[in-house]
């Protein structure tokens, strides 16, 4: 229980008990809403569905890799070999987790809800734009459900050419790279409403220096949405196209060049990843900054380390393609790049540390994510090295030792982080609690389930074991064994924070207006707030001016300083 | 844990690990101790840094934890004598880094200019790796489903695929390329260490991929390993059904059954002489032509209830000999 | 209304055009490194695949647009200085200018189409005597007069013209698209004009449609050369 809470009758926390979340009902009204905070929330429970069923393949497949021995082809399940429901697992797996969670994930639900309210204003620019993001994401989502129940996929998420285009017409295919369109313009949509809502509704008196690095970090991942993402969508569209009409782009047979396939699928899908880390690397810099209660050590130095991620990540793609073929000169220059992408995220990470020097810091659930993010992504991060570096990259390419990096990365920092915000700005968005204890259990529970899951991976992937193999031969076993109960165990957790989440919502204690005691402005509202986000002006202050708030026994959390209310003005005497 | 791995890492690099150790198979090529030894300082720069932020972070988690008493300091919000430190010093670090890799690197591409490099045609295909001999005594006359090398002479392999994209993997080599259609990749090495060692395909090709495995042998001499290739690959020598049973074991087991269980493909059993609906409704007697059409050209015709996916061969005369041969030997 | 004033927003409109217009290009940046790469490889396929391409056709779309751009560009005046006429005009005439460019892109289309030069594996010319006379002279000169020895010389195991076509035709489609769209708004824009929807503060829908016109304009100056004129 955050600090003692009692038990009050909403509204005590902050007026009316009118608030975004019964300002009207049915769900029409859900359906037709122009409201930031309901869209986002409509995404929260979208993107966690998808996780969940992400996350039930990777369970289907793990549990298949237990034991690695080859199996009789007349071993049937569900009508298909063991082999072919391992390459539809892993495919689905992998495509549902990058396009339908962790790519939309942070930016469109917690993005969405936290920056308008950051910047004190009543909504995204383009409040229209938003919704139609998100029924693009719904149509993506259905077609996702197609390919499920029209039998599945087992392309790859990446969809190489000839294999996944050179076949019989494939109804699953079609509807797959369609939703990867759609679900690409949904990405593109949302990234533009940000750019512009950051330019054009900051209030009076803050600078893009004083906005909170959450939002920096937003920024970065905006500009690669709308930069990157119509290469894939005009990749696969190509793709379409060839798939049904035999165009001769991308497959050989036809004329075409299967790894100009690859270079366009890169050109994305590299700086997709910074999409996917970015978000998490600003919720990392609240959590870290709020729970020691200290300003952020160099905002600019994180702040432009985002931009610099964003801008170095468009260079690097090459590195997907080491052993491809393409020229060693090629290889070169970018394993060369690849290296520069570990500055700024160094920066990053040495900034965090030196965040919490002299601050208090309070272990609350939110804080744990952001510990376990620094050890998570410290080792996605410094993985990556080994794989920067192009001489042992030929042996470590497509070897376990990459699905342990970018999990490391993807699922260790950016899922971590997701839980994080969640944990964070849960108070905010639902007007309630959670049960503290349960989610350090969970907390727990997806830490150590990871380590054991992925760990393992990296030395089974040095020793040679191939990715995408559905057998292996017994030298691999312990370290699938591992792997398996790892997931196994971050499953329980993620289980376990649904439950007493889900518990929260109908029955949590009610929430504080701000009980962390963070000072970026979307505090200042009510939890949950009014349909209009604020009900009394917003005093503007930089995001890490935490003097201005004191904590309050009665409330259980922190108020602003009656100076501060009455003056309208920040009392911090430190600026960056 | 990192670092406990770390200490078994370091014994990687020392001559008497190279049966292989915690981290790596055996070295048994000639870049192998290299780029493990790369790898070995690159897992000591990370564990130098991982150390360093997992400790401090630590230490100020417990220093500086919220309790009674405890209160925040406010200290500099940022140093950039500090800052650039912490930025120019990895970068350097780094840039060493990409020197060892680039040295490594051009050494794995480069086959030596002053001595004879022979010549291996690999094809990878759904699922079975095939390699050609091209060079003395063979000259392309050998092919087998194992690649056989002898050890510390220098081979070029050239590597092409007939239908997706596969890879070549030799984990105890330390190399890898891809195959792929319509274009045609390099790759060298010279083994170290005779032995057998695994080869994978790591790029994914469907059902089979992870199936498609095959053996690299590491001869001590030319003898041996002349011997192994005709022994191997010499099939003109054999009875036609023997030869016929030899191809079908190699390429065809996968996908076709000779007991009448359906496959990825159709059994074989008593396939021979009989008319099959094709997929447009046509009807085809399964003779030498259509055996021949579908072995070059499998997607011309597909026979009704199965998927298009067949990788296409081509043989030598003697080759279809034996495969006519061995198909009609499954006629009851 | 949640921007302070109204310039706020007609800024918030314009500077999200702005970017839709960076992905656009980024959009069609993909297809001209894909034309790029191809050109690279198989510099004697655009060679050949250019006698099929009518520059006088190009040429004649190229003027059409360029005047529609200007028409565009004067729509916004005209929405600036609340001249209706002038509007309902502009915007009337840029409308059929992309119309008469639709029905150039449509005769070019259905040419090829009809001689059987298209993409990829649908490649297959239906009869010597219809290929373009310099071509036909050309193949003479080659001993090759016949469609079947042409087919051989151009086709898949030849030259491989049908990925000319098949980059042809995406890249005009892909850009064909965009004028239909283009289409689509200025036919939206003329119902609001009528509708005397527009005046000197607000006029951002004109002003952003003729951006979006801008660069489909300005990709087809690109493409007309890269596909049309360069032998």
């Amino acid at each position: 229980m955050a600090g003692g809470v009692v038990e009050k009758p909403a509204g005590a926390y902050g007026g009316s008990t009118k608030n975004y979340l019964n300002e009207t009902r049915g769900i029409k009204n859900w359906l037709i809403t122009l409201d930031h905070k309901r869209i986002a929330l409509m995404y929260l429970v979208a993107v966690t569905s998808a996780l969940l069923l992400g996350g039930f393949f990777a369970i289907a497949l793990r549990t298949v890799l237990w034991d690695g021995a080859v199996r009789d082809p007349q071993d049937l399940f569900l009508g298909l070999r063991i082999e072919q429901m391992y390459n539809r697992y892993f495919t689905l797996h992998g495509a549902v987790m990058v396009f339908l969670f962790i790519i939309p994930g942070i930016p469109a639900s917690l993005g969405n809800f936290v920056l308008p309210m950051q910047l004190g204003a009543k909504d995204l620019a383009l409040p229209r734009l938003n919704l139609m993001s998100l029924y693009l994401y719904w149509i993506g989502a259905i077609f996702f459900v197609g390919v499920l129940a029209l039998g599945g996929l087992d392309t790859g998420w990446t969809l190489y050419p000839p294999y996944s285009l050179g076949r019989d017409t494939s109804i699953p295919l079609i509807l797959a790279l369609s939703a990867v369109f759609i679900l690409g313009f949904s990405s593109i949509l949302t990234g533009l409403n940000f750019i512009v809502t950051m330019h054009r509704l900051r209030p009076p008196g803050m600078g893009m220096y004083d906005m909170p690095l959450f939002l920096w970090a937003l920024y970065a991942t905006s500009l690669i949405q709308v930069l990157a993402t119509p290469v894939i969508g005009l990749t696969l569209g190509l793709s379409l196209i060839e798939h049904v009409f035999h165009i001769g782009i991308f497959l050989p047979e036809y004329g075409g060049d299967p790894v100009l396939y690859q270079h366009f699928f890169w050109f994305y899908s590299h700086p997709a990843v910074y999409i996917m880390i970015l978000p998490a690397m600003g919720v990392q810099s609240e959590l870290i900054a709020t729970f020691s209660r200290k300003h952020v050590f160099g905002y600019k130095a994180i702040g432009w380390s985002s931009i610099a991620i964003a801008v170095i990540g468009f260079i690097v793609w090459g590195h997907h393609m080491f052993v491809a073929g393409q020229s060693p000169a090629a290889g070169l220059i970018f394993s060369f790049l690849t290296f520069f992408v570990a500055i700024p995220s160094a920066i990053k990470v040495f900034n965090w540390v030196a965040t919490m020097y002299k601050g208090s810091i309070e272990l609350k659930t939110p804080m744990l994510y952001g510990l376990a993010f620094m050890y998570l992504f410290g080792i996605g991060g410094l993985t990556g090295l080994f794989l920067a570096s192009i001489a042992n990259n030929v042996h470590l390419h497509d070897t376990y030792f990459v699905i342990a990096h970018f999990h490391m990365v993807m699922v260790g920092s950016t899922l971590n982080a997701f839980f994080g915000g969640v944990h964070y700005w849960w108070p905010k968005m639902t007007g309630r609690m959670y049960n503290e204890t349960l989610a350090k259990i969970a907390c727990l529970l997806v830490f150590v389930g990871f380590n054991l899951a992925f760990m393992p991976q990296f030395v089974a992937g040095t020793r040679g074991m191939p990715r995408r193999y559905a057998n292996y031969s017994d030298e691999f076993t312990i370290f699938h064994q591992w792997s398996t109960v790892g997931a196994y165990i971050l499953g329980a957790g993620v289980l376990l924070q649904v439950i007493y989440l889900t518990h929260s919502w109908f029955k949590g204690a009610r929430a504080p207006k701000n009980p962390w005691g963070a000072a970026s402005l979307e505090w200042q509202s009510d939890s949950p707030p009014d349909f209009h986000n604020f009900t009394k002006p917003v005093v503007v202050m930089a995001a890490y001016d935490y003097e201005n708030w004191e904590y309050d026994a009665n409330t259980g959390g922190y108020e602003l300083r009656k100076e501060v209310v009455e003056t309208g003005r920040s009392i911090a005497t430190v600026h960056n | 844990m990192t670092s406990m791995t770390g200490l078994l890492g370091i014994i990687g690099s020392l001559p008497l690990a190279r049966q292989g150790s915690f981290w790596f198979p055996p070295q048994a090529s000639s870049v192998a101790a290299g780029t493990d030894l790369l790898y070995d300082i690159i897992l000591w720069l990370c564990v130098a840094f991982f150390v360093a932020i997992c400790g401090a972070t630590a230490l100020f988690v417990v220093k500086y934890r919220k309790r009674p008493g405890h209160k925040e300091e406010k200290t500099a919000t940022h140093n950039l004598m500090m800052e650039v430190t912490w930025s120019v010093v990895p970068l350097a670090l780094l840039m060493v880094v990409f020197g060892i890799s680039m040295y490594w690197y051009l050494e794995m591409i480069n086959p030596p200019k002053d001595e004879k490099v022979y010549d291996i045609t690999v094809r990878g295909q759904k699922w079975v790796w095939s390699f050609k001999y091209d060079g003395d005594p063979f000259d392309g006359q050998m092919v087998t489903p194992t690649l056989h090398v002898i050890k510390d002479q220098p081979y070029r392999l050239v590597m092409d695929s007939p239908d997706v994209i596969h890879s070549m993997y030799l984990p105890a080599f330390r190399v890898k390329q891809d195959c792929v259609p319509g274009r045609y990749n390099k790759l060298w090495f010279r083994p170290t260490m005779a032995g057998e060692f695994p080869l994978y395909c790591t790029e994914y090709c469907g059902d089979d991929h992870s199936n498609m495995i095959t053996t690299v042998i590491v001869h001590e001499d030319a003898n041996s390993w002349r011997d192994a290739i005709i022994k191997e690959g010499d099939l003109k020598n054999k009875p036609p059904l023997e030869r016929g049973q030899i191809i079908y074991e190699r390429n065809c087991k996968t996908c076709h059954t000779v007991d009448g269980k359906k496959s990825t493909g159709p059994s074989f059993k008593g396939i021979w002489g009989k008319e099959e609906e094709m997929s447009d409704g046509s009807k085809v007697l399964v003779d030498e032509a259509y055996v021949r059409e579908s072995l070059n050209e499998p997607g011309k015709r597909i026979v009704k209830g199965y998927p298009n996916s067949m990788t296409p061969f081509k043989f030598q005369d003697h080759e279809y000999e034996g495969i006519f041969a061995y198909l009609k030997s499954l006629k009851d | 209304m949640h921007f302070d004033t109204l310039h706020n927003q007609f800024q918030a409109g314009k500077l999200g055009m702005w970017l839709f217009l960076g992905q656009e290009v980024l959009f069609f940046a993909a297809l001209f490194t894909a034309y790029a790469v191809y050109r690279g490889n198989h510099t004697e396929m655009f060679h050949y695949g250019q006698f099929f391409l009518n520059w006088q056709m190009g040429a004649a779309n190229t003027i059409v647009l360029l005047f529609s751009s200007m028409t565009a560009a004067w729509s916004v005046r005209c929405a600036q200085l609340e001249q209706r006429k002038g509007l309902l005009l502009t915007i009337a005439v840029t409308w059929l200018c992309a119309a008469t460019f639709m029905i150039i892109k449509y005769f070019e289309y259905t040419h090829k189409i009809h001689v059987g030069s298209v993409w990829g594996a649908s490649f297959n010319i239906h009869d010597f005597s219809e290929l373009p006379e310099k071509l036909q002279k050309l193949l003479t000169e080659q001993g090759i007069t016949t469609t079947e020895a042409a087919n051989a010389k151009l086709g898949k195991d030849g030259l491989g013209l049908g990925t000319f076509f098949a980059v042809y035709f995406c890249m005009t489609g892909l850009h064909g698209i965009h004028v239909l769209v283009g289409m689509g708004l200025y036919a939206w824009l003329f119902v609001r004009a009528l509708k005397g929807s527009f005046n000197r503060k607000y006029y951002g829908a004109v002003d952003n449609i003729a951006l979006y016109w801008h660069i489909v304009d300005l990709i087809w100056i690109f493409l007309f050369p890269l596909l049309y004129l360069i032998g």
